[in-house]
């Protein structure tokens, strides 16, 4: 069994030109949470999570925080998301992401899931063109429904 | 990969009753299928629909690379995501604040009739329609062959599939268009290279009805020369159970009265798969069209919206007659 067998073949993507709020409408119209950005050849150059949004809007001393009520400005989290609407994606995407190939081995994926946070990991060939994405989910479920056997 | 564009995507709801009556409460009993000259069914079944979605599933389910390429939204749109997923299709969607539509067909088994309830679609914004095209131009990289299928959904120019078609030519990608209305006129001057219109919804291009061969093999030759990049056109003429193939210096018809059943239920859809399958294949034109013909005739025989058993699509192949009928 490779990546191939249970990755979703989905090239949905943004552009690092893309704007931010383009970006947020398309979160909230599907179940993603996390989105590749390609350029015009379909390189994957990033990604962008709603997770990166969220911690672009607040402070970085806001982790340290026990109780929000500590910060200087209550309405600073929707202050940030109005400014942030029209920047691009390039500006906050995250550029260092974990990608495997799709004849790479299922050890090789779970292992990637179990070193980063990321749920979601991008399948590439082997020129970088985005070919879809393996999700937590999809393992997971690999693996209760004893697919591997079949 | 073969590319299709859909954008007009939806999602289709096919009930199978044993006996539809209108103006009054028909219950669906879920747990019996109903049975039908060519087997059982179950009463309700959800496909993902939309012009040329039908085609990417027959040819992915065949073996032969396809992706989608549409505009999705709402809870009919994730729906119609996972149901192309089960499929092994690639998608490639934008996704839009308004929902998918659902369409409603019912097949009434007493009378063997179908009603169908066509819901046109959703207001697209503009900016969904720039991310749309920047996503097409990008997938360009990718494509071996493009094929546009359906109607243009409210808010999206007519002339989409003209430009459309001429990015392609620019990344020297053949293109497979079918469509019809405005949309149809103004791509046919862009030249894909082969062409199925919508006969029912073409009435406004020919200028008068087409019910007769004359007015089928009139209105193939002012299609054929919209451009000069055009090279087939394909006409099923389901008022005379024909379907004719027209090129610039030779016109075939296959006759199929002979057919005990006729159900257009994913017809077009079938054709396309076919053509689209003989193209990569790279198979003589008579190959073609007689396997075109054969697939569409198993397909009229069935209930089925789409067959995807290939031997079973081939069967008639051989029984298949190329009638050529004048230039």
């Amino acid at each position: 069994m490779r990546v191939r067998d249970i990755m979703i073949k989905d090239l949905s993507a943004v552009y690092a030109d893309t704007p931010i709020n383009y970006v947020i409408g398309m979160f909230n119209h599907s179940e993603k949470r996390s989105l590749p950005v390609i350029d015009n050849d379909f390189h994957l150059i990033g990604c962008i999570t709603v997770r990166m949004l969220v911690d672009k809007c607040i402070p970085e001393y806001f982790k340290t925080l026990q109780n929000p009520l500590f910060l200087p400005d209550n309405n600073q989290f929707e202050t940030s998301i109005k400014e942030m609407r029209n920047e691009k994606v390039e500006n906050i995407m995250g550029k260092n992401i974990v990608t495997v190939y799709e004849d790479g081995s299922i050890t090789e994926i779970t292992s990637d899931f179990l070193k980063h946070s990321d749920k979601t990991i991008y399948v590439v060939d082997y020129k970088n063109h985005l070919k879809g994405f393996v999700d937590i989910k999809h393992l997971m479920c690999y693996f209760a429904c004893d697919k591997k056997e079949e | 990969m073969i590319t299709f564009v859909t954008l007009n995507p939806a999602i289709d709801e096919i009930y199978y009753l044993n006996k539809f009556n209108a103006k009054t409460r028909n219950r669906i009993d879920y747990l019996n299928k109903v049975e039908y000259f060519d087997g059982y069914r179950d009463p309700l079944v959800v496909h993902a629909g939309g012009k040329g979605v039908g085609s990417a599933i027959c040819l992915q389910k065949n073996g032969i690379d396809t992706c989608l390429l549409s505009i999705i939204g709402g809870y009919n749109g994730q729906l119609f995501e996972d149901k192309l997923r089960e499929n092994k299709v690639t998608t490639s969607f934008v996704y839009s604040a308004v929902e998918t539509r659902r369409n409603t067909s019912i097949f009434d088994n007493k009378e063997n009739s179908l009603t169908e309830l066509i819901v046109p679609g959703m207001l697209i914004k503009r900016e969904d329609v720039n991310h749309f095209v920047k996503h097409y131009e990008s997938l360009l990289s990718k494509t071996s062959f493009m094929v546009l299928c359906g109607s243009i959904p409210v808010g999206v120019d007519a002339s989409i599939y003209h430009d459309l078609i001429e990015k392609a030519h620019q990344a020297n990608i053949q293109v497979l268009l079918y469509t019809s209305g405005q949309a149809f006129e103004m791509a046919l001057k862009a030249g894909p290279k082969y062409v199925i219109p919508e006969l029912d919804y073409i009435t406004n291009y020919y200028g008068k009805s087409i019910n007769s061969q004359e007015a089928v093999l009139e209105l193939g030759n002012k299609i054929i020369s919209a451009n000069k990049n055009i090279e087939i056109v394909v006409l099923p003429a389901m008022f005379d159970k024909e379907i004719y193939f027209i090129e610039r210096d030779y016109t075939y018809k296959v006759s199929f009265k002979e057919i005990e059943h006729c159900h257009v239920l994913g017809m077009y859809d079938q054709l396309i798969a076919s053509f689209t399958e003989s193209l990569k294949k790279q198979e003589s034109r008579e190959d073609m069209y007689k396997n075109i013909a054969s697939s569409i005739i198993v397909n009229l025989n069935s209930i089925r919206k789409l067959i995807f058993n290939k031997d079973k699509l081939d069967e008639k192949i051989d029984s298949i007659q190329l009638e050529e009928v004048g230039t």
